[in-house]
């Protein structure tokens, strides 16, 4: 006991993880909340109690689902917004503040909890509330207790969220801070909350096929319902987009290519996606449902609460894209032709105007040597996401539609994008950071101590550094609040800033260069910082500073000496738990269409796909 | 020489209320699944 409580004592170091006693209060909250409801769907099941009932059968008469789907969609929207919400609530606090001094300290974190622990929530009365066999692609799992296919797939992407926790407060602990979105435990989370919105659409499409006849939705949940197709395409899109949240705040800290490859990829797989299953106009409503969700996330997180501002793609022109694609090809009968088509449209067409809408609004707009970085990897990414979406689309679709109607694809096709994909990332995680490039810089007073700010010049030898930069400008965050100042060129290889730069307490000022596979920045002032540990970096009045690895400024928490084939490992486990979660979604996904109906179409039969023999088993 | 922190593994312990339940229900119910359905495809692989 003594050595336990030295250990937590050691342990409140708030670089490295989480401070223990939140720990418990966060570990214990969450326990009572389980079970509590493993007793409930316990005692449903056994007969002890119809409270479930009543409540799930008053659910479906609004929503017009059958009885065990309409609790858990209805739980699963509500969780799904208040996980998006904290997450971008999390992120702008961090930005502008830097780190938490533990899990509750930030009250973001409960909106993120609460909303992962509702998704769980809805997979978990999605799979205990039916009675017999709820739909053709429910699964049994044992005696007569069959689960719906979309509560597997719900539970299964809310496991994955939630086990990125205790991994991300174990990865702290190994490696130190990753102050990025993109840590692996970090993209666990977002990841499982992202890909939900699949098991949620599986969920209403599932529970309305097997609504008894005659169940009608009515009052304002008549109104979503009647478009809850495109609504939760929508949402597929705004799940897909978190990933471009760096870009979004003007913090990224990856190549700028990844900001039109995240941006094609997001369009491609949710707008081909909606464009199949929610029909003519899916597109189109899917991203205008896209543009109130993520309107509110923004209008509440900057001008209300305060805090940097969340910048948003239009995907406008790229949802009226794959409308467009919808007229040349059928999105129905030929899946992947569409996807390929409306991939081809979005790389191209869609660039151009998100292209045109960086420069707009979004906080890191597109320089024009960006064309030519990154045409090609948006155009693969962007094509391999059409190929995903036709899949997810023909699968979602055709339990509603019947295979009379709908063509669903084989898998292959999707396994071939998500390939193109990866390949795409490979390639631009590969960096090499440029050596010998050095900053002479000149500050100028702006406002005096104690809260300086100051007016930067830069001469960068060799002046060449920077031509054709993808960008060179200036960032200060983690002082509370966060500056991002693009730098004006006032002369041969000398640069200026024209926002104040504060300088001051923990404030962390930096110069930031990119050009093509190069990532480097100079430091103005880091404050020290006992707990990692690191010394100060002081904002004299004329010093000349190296350019550096940027990760190295920007993630100074993370830990050095760390031995190679930790790393290897950790990613590695990682990796193998992401890759079982898509494994199941794919099949998943497959057996759902496999399982479809022929919807009792009179009209002409397109060919039977080889999904259609998997059916035949599939259905047993 | 970094020492693997393995002492840290207090804090993960600490989580186990919080994220063990959800996942030994899911890993429990998929694992149920998968003997369900290994059983009958011997099942009908002996018919």
């Amino acid at each position: 006991m003594h050595a336990f409580l030295l250990l937590a004592a050691a342990d409140t170091n708030p670089a490295g993880g989480a401070a223990i006693g939140q720990v418990v209060i966060a570990s214990t909250a969450a326990f009572v909340v389980t079970a509590a409801l493993l007793w409930l769907g316990y005692a449903h099941r056994t007969g002890r109690t119809s409270a479930l009932r009543r409540v799930a059968a008053a659910m479906a008469r609004a929503s017009g689902l059958a009885e065990w789907a309409a609790l858990p969609s209805i739980i699963s929207a509500l969780s799904l917004l208040t996980a998006l919400f904290g997450m971008y609530w999390d992120i702008s606090f961090h930005i502008d503040n830097g780190r938490d001094p533990g899990p509750l300290a930030n009250p973001a974190h409960y909106f993120i909890l609460v909303g992962l622990f509702g998704i769980f929530t809805a997979g978990f009365l999605a799979v205990v509330l039916p009675d017999g066999r709820p739909s053709r692609a429910a699964v049994r799992v044992a005696g007569d207790w069959y689960a719906p296919l979309s509560g597997v797939a719900l539970l299964s992407c809310a496991a994955f969220s939630l086990s990125g926790f205790p991994l991300d407060d174990m990865w702290h602990r190994l490696f130190g801070q990753d102050v990025t979105l993109w840590g692996p435990t970090h993209l666990m989370l977002i990841g499982g909350a992202g890909l939900a919105l699949i098991g949620s659409s599986m969920l209403v499409v599932e529970g309305k096929v097997s609504a008894p006849r005659g169940a009608r939705a009515q009052g304002l949940l008549g109104f979503l319902t009647r478009t809850r197709y495109a609504a939760l395409a929508g949402g597929f899109l705004v799940g897909l987009s978190t990933f471009q949240a760096e870009f979004d705040f003007g913090v990224p800290q990856y190549r700028l290519l990844f900001h039109p490859v995240l941006i094609a990829a997001a369009a491609a797989i949710a707008l081909t996606a909606a464009r199949i299953y929610a029909g003519r106009g899916g597109a189109l409503s899917a991203a205008a449902y896209f543009l109130v969700i993520r309107g509110v996330i923004t209008l509440l997180v900057g001008p209300i609460l305060g805090k940097t501002t969340p910048h948003l793609p239009l995907y406008a022109v790229e949802a009226a894209a794959v409308e467009a694609a919808a007229l040349a090809v059928v999105p129905t009968r030929r899946p992947y032709l569409f996807g390929t088509l409306s991939g081809l449209l979005i790389g191209t067409v869609g660039f151009a105007a998100e292209f045109a809408w960086s420069h707009a609004w979004m906080p890191v707009p597109w320089p024009s040597v960006l064309f030519g970085e990154a045409i090609v990897p948006v155009l693969v990414t962007a094509v391999a996401g059409g190929l995903i979406g036709a899949f997810v689309g023909s699968t979602l679709g055709a339990p509603r539609r019947g295979t009379g109607q709908l063509h669903v694809p084989v898998i292959a096709g999707a396994a071939l994008g998500l390939a193109g994909i990866a390949a795409v990332f490979v390639y631009g995680l590969d960096t090499t950071p440029a050596t010998g490039v050095r900053g002479s810089v000149a500050l100028k007073k702006m406002t005096a101590p104690p809260n300086r700010t100051v007016q930067a010049t830069v001469r960068i030898d060799p002046p060449g550094a920077a031509r054709d930069a993808d960008w060179l400008s200036a960032i200060a965050w983690q002082g509370g609040g966060l500056v991002v100042d693009r730098l004006d060129h006032v002369g041969p290889g000398v640069w200026r800033t024209t926002k104040p730069l504060p300088v001051h307490g923990k404030w962390k000022t930096l110069i930031r260069l990119h050009s093509r596979r190069s990532l480097i920045g100079l430091p103005i002032y880091l404050p020290e910082d006992r707990a990692i540990p690191a010394r100060e970096v002081p904002a004299l009045s004329r010093f000349t500073r190296r350019f550096e690895l940027e990760k190295n400024i920007l993630q100074r928490e993370q830990k050095s000496g760390v031995p190679p084939a930790l790393p290897t490992l950790a990613y590695a486990a990682v990796g193998s738990i992401t890759l079982g979660l898509i494994l199941m979604l794919g099949w998943a996904l497959a057996r759902f269409g496999a399982t479809a109906g022929d919807g009792g179409s009179r009209r002409r039969r397109v060919r039977r796909p080889s999904a259609g023999r998997l059916a035949e088993k599939g259905a047993t | 020489m970094t020492a693997i922190p393995l002492a840290h593994m207090g804090h993960a312990i600490a989580f186990l209320p919080f994220f063990a339940p959800p996942i030994v229900l899911t890993l429990g119910v998929l694992l149920l699944i998968a003997r369900d359905r290994l059983t009958r495809s011997r099942r009908s692989n002996s018919n």
